[in-house]
């Protein structure tokens, strides 16, 4: 019955409801903007001087929390809403939560954070201004690729060097993970709302902080993306896996029978992609030359790739069976011969921890506990989210199976990073990695903890679940990710500091410091002595920091500052007041001269020893 | 079926399958020039930036025909990345360092995949057919 030939009593509840379709479209449009809007509004008023001990959490604004909630709300209700809202626009969505959640430090702090970009940029300038690397200087120089990438990139853009990229590269790394997570999530679920769920909870959950201006972060995209590939166009068809007979496996029966499974329910998996052998062939060259990159570019990333194909193979999720022991070659021998300083000095390091699994959780959980309090509980947050996560994935596979569709393949890949922690510690951060390597296919598992919803009821009971879900993420993720910013800022007046050495210092010069935490050798790496080199601490008593000093003939220099005090006072446990106390001492030595001096840093040279006997006897 | 604006025009209008190719090759040529001129960064970093980060990954996997397009532009991504990388670090190993030389070298990759997909697209339909 057409509008015009209705009762107008009849015609009045159906003219309502299209006025609250309407509104509801325009609040899911307008939503992104107005979130992001007063997102940035606020985190304009957002004070850096306020980053405490629980990092940048204490330095957030009411408003800051409005606009997520109110880009949340929009989000599920899209998503969930019995018709879901166009991809586009929850595309905007993620796009804002992207720039919320990981450009917040960027826009609140004057200078890029983190310490560990400056020096990547460093290497980057060396490799620009030489053409060469320093294998025998840093052990990161023997994977060079990113270095040698960043360096052509910046020098063929005109960049004087790569800082104007370190701000903005965690939302463009971020938005790229996310987008090969959506398509991986839409690839091996039914229906669309599974993978805008997984993005959008996969962001989040990704507090790790491995997405910087260096190395990982891009070799991550090629993890996420070689993995996609696998998955998506050379998996088996169902026929073939039932064939080979997997399937049907008397273990993996009782397995499903101990998990109240449904009979078989590992046939019901999507169909894969149908390719001629031209596109599998450019494919399998495509997934090579991404691996050798990602082998010429970081130590960890390919053994993780290694670990994750070779899951695939033996559960017979991918058809190219024998892809993990040509992958092994390739790394093998780029170790074997490209990496021959590195190794030939430090087998300990690359094998010692090889089979001890408990020695590697020791060193990535329980010792991290340790600093100040704010440092202890944000470290006690990073393990709860963890396990949290894990915890809800696995319930989230469960419900997978339950309803009949198999993941082999996102188990495989959600459980093989976990032999990392039977190989390598990694300096202490092997969890931190096997958490981010599994995280894209624990995304997509925990995502089917809320869909599908199939009755108006239970989809109302997903979008509150998931939304407190993701309002707990969103939460945990600024304590997680930035809650060693006290120390993980770069402030402005140490960069002045280092400035200053730069244009005084000669050339060869020892530089001093008593912790690592100083943002040099974001240019000139090679150019003087860096100490401490490799070591969190560096010389931290009055006579340690003279001997290290009188070493140099040429003269050395002490960078002494409050970046560094807070590092050390916060993570590393010293006493409060530790890094003042330090500074009173060399003041106060008569050994020390005063050569520059900002409220925030001080530079010091050593008074000639001659000097300092005449004035001992005087006294 | 075989759309219309899919059939070649040998009397001028390139067929629409045709533009991507073309576009390949004429943004190839914009970010060469661009560094050839010395254009200052400020002009020149975007463009540039953009075009190693997509271009010739994008390019060569376009020949694959794959059905995915937004898993292709992905998967283009990262091929871009992987061969910059690695025309960068094997610049270094074989002290032939030169950022000119190496965008030229990405540039020359892309050209070539883009001149394959064009004559591809400009051959007369008798193959698809058969």
């Amino acid at each position: 019955m057409s509008a015009g030939t209705a009762h107008p009593a009849a015609a009045r509840p159906r003219r309502l409801a299209a006025w609250g379709e309407a509104a509801l479209s325009a609040a899911w449009w307008a939503a992104p903007a107005v979130a992001l809007l007063l997102g940035l509004h606020a985190l304009r008023l957002s004070d850096a001087a306020e980053i405490g001990s629980l990092g940048l959490v204490t330095a957030l604004r009411p408003e800051f929390c409005g606009a997520l909630a109110l880009l949340t709300i929009s989000f599920f209700s899209g998503v969930l809403h019995p018709r879901p809202a166009p991809g586009v626009l929850l595309a905007a969505h993620v796009v804002v939560l992207a720039v919320l959640l990981f450009g917040a430090a960027t826009i609140i702090e004057p200078l890029p954070r983190f310490i560990s970009g400056w020096l990547h940029v460093g290497f980057a300038d060396y490799v620009a201004r030489t053409g060469e690397t320093l294998p025998h200087l840093d052990a990161r120089f023997n994977w060079p690729g990113f270095f040698t990438l960043a360096a052509m990139a910046t020098r063929a853009a005109g960049m004087p060097d790569a800082l104007p990229l370190l701000g903005w590269t965690p939302v463009v790394l971020n938005l790229l993970y996310g987008a090969i997570v959506f398509r991986l999530a839409r690839a091996v679920s039914p229906e669309p709302r599974t993978a805008w769920l997984a993005l959008w909870l996969f962001l989040p959950a990704n507090w790790v902080g491995q997405d910087y201006f260096g190395p990982q972060g891009l070799n991550y995209a090629f993890y996420l993306i070689l993995l996609t590939v696998l998955v998506v166009w050379f998996r088996p068809s169902p026929a073939d896996r039932t064939r080979r007979g997997l399937d049907v496996s008397p273990r993996l029966a009782r397995l499903r029978d101990a998990l109240r499974l449904p009979a078989a329910p590992l046939l019901h998996e999507p169909e894969p992609a149908r390719l001629g052998r031209g596109s599998a062939a450019g494919l399998m060259a495509a997934v090579l030359v991404i691996f050798t990159a990602s082998t010429a570019s970081h130590q960890l990333t390919p053994v993780a790739i290694v670990a994750a194909v070779a899951a695939l193979a033996l559960a017979r999720r991918c058809t190219a069976r024998s892809l993990p022991v040509l992958l092994g070659v390739i790394l093998v021998a780029y170790i074997s011969y490209l990496t021959v300083p590195y190794w030939s000095g430090h087998l300990e390091a690359m094998f010692g921890s090889v089979g001890n699994v408990t020695g590697t959780i020791s060193s990535g959980a329980v010792q991290r506990v340790r600093g100040d309090d704010g440092h202890r509980a944000v470290v006690l947050v990073r393990l709860g989210f963890t396990v949290a996560v894990w915890l809800l994935a696995a319930a989230g596979a469960w419900r997978r199976l339950r309803a009949g569709r198999g993941d082999l393949a996102m188990l495989a890949l959600a459980g093989a990073p976990f032999a990392v922690l039977a190989l390598q510690s990694y300096g202490g951060e092997a969890i931190l990695r096997v958490y981010a390597f599994s995280l894209p296919f624990m995304v997509v598992l925990l995502a089917a903890l809320f869909a599908p919803a199939r009755h108006a009821r239970s989809r109302v009971v997903a979008a509150v679940a998931a939304g407190a879900v993701s309002a707990a993420f969103t939460a945990a993720f600024f304590v997680a990710r930035y809650g060693n910013e006290s120390f993980e800022q770069v402030r402005p007046n140490d960069v002045l500091a280092v400035d200053w050495l730069y244009a005084h210092a000669p050339p060869g010069a020892t530089l001093v410091a008593v912790t690592s935490n100083v943002p040099w050798r974001s240019r000139h790496i090679e150019r003087y002595a860096y100490r401490p080199l490799g070591l969190d601490l560096g010389p931290s008593t009055l006579p340690a920091i003279e001997q290290e000093m009188r070493r140099d003939a040429e003269g050395a220099y002490l960078v002494l500052s409050r970046g560094q005090y807070v590092f050390a006072e916060s993570y590393l446990g010293m006493p409060a007041g530790w890094g003042e106390q330090l500074e009173l001492q060399v003041r106060r030595s008569g050994r020390f001269r005063l050569v520059y001096a900002n409220p925030d840093a001080s530079i010091y040279v050593l008074l000639p020893a001659s000097k300092v006997e005449t004035d001992d006897k005087d006294r | 079926m075989t759309r219309i604006a899919d059939d070649p025009r040998p009397w001028g209008r390139l067929p629409r399958r045709a533009w991507p190719p073309v576009l390949v090759l004429l943004a190839g040529g914009a970010v060469l020039t661009l560094v050839l001129l010395d254009v200052p960064g400020v002009v020149r970093a975007a463009p540039v930036l953009a075009y190693l980060a997509v271009v010739p990954g994008a390019a060569c996997v376009r020949l694959l025909r794959l059905p995915d397009r937004p898993l292709g532009l992905l998967l283009g991504v990262g091929v871009s990345l992987a061969l910059g990388l690695l025309v960068s670090q094997a610049m270094v190993y074989l002290r032939l360092w030169s950022p000119l030389r190496g965008l030229a070298a990405l540039v020359a990759v892309a050209s070539l995949a883009a001149c394959a997909e064009l004559l591809r697209s400009l051959r007369p339909a008798a193959g698809r057919a058969s």
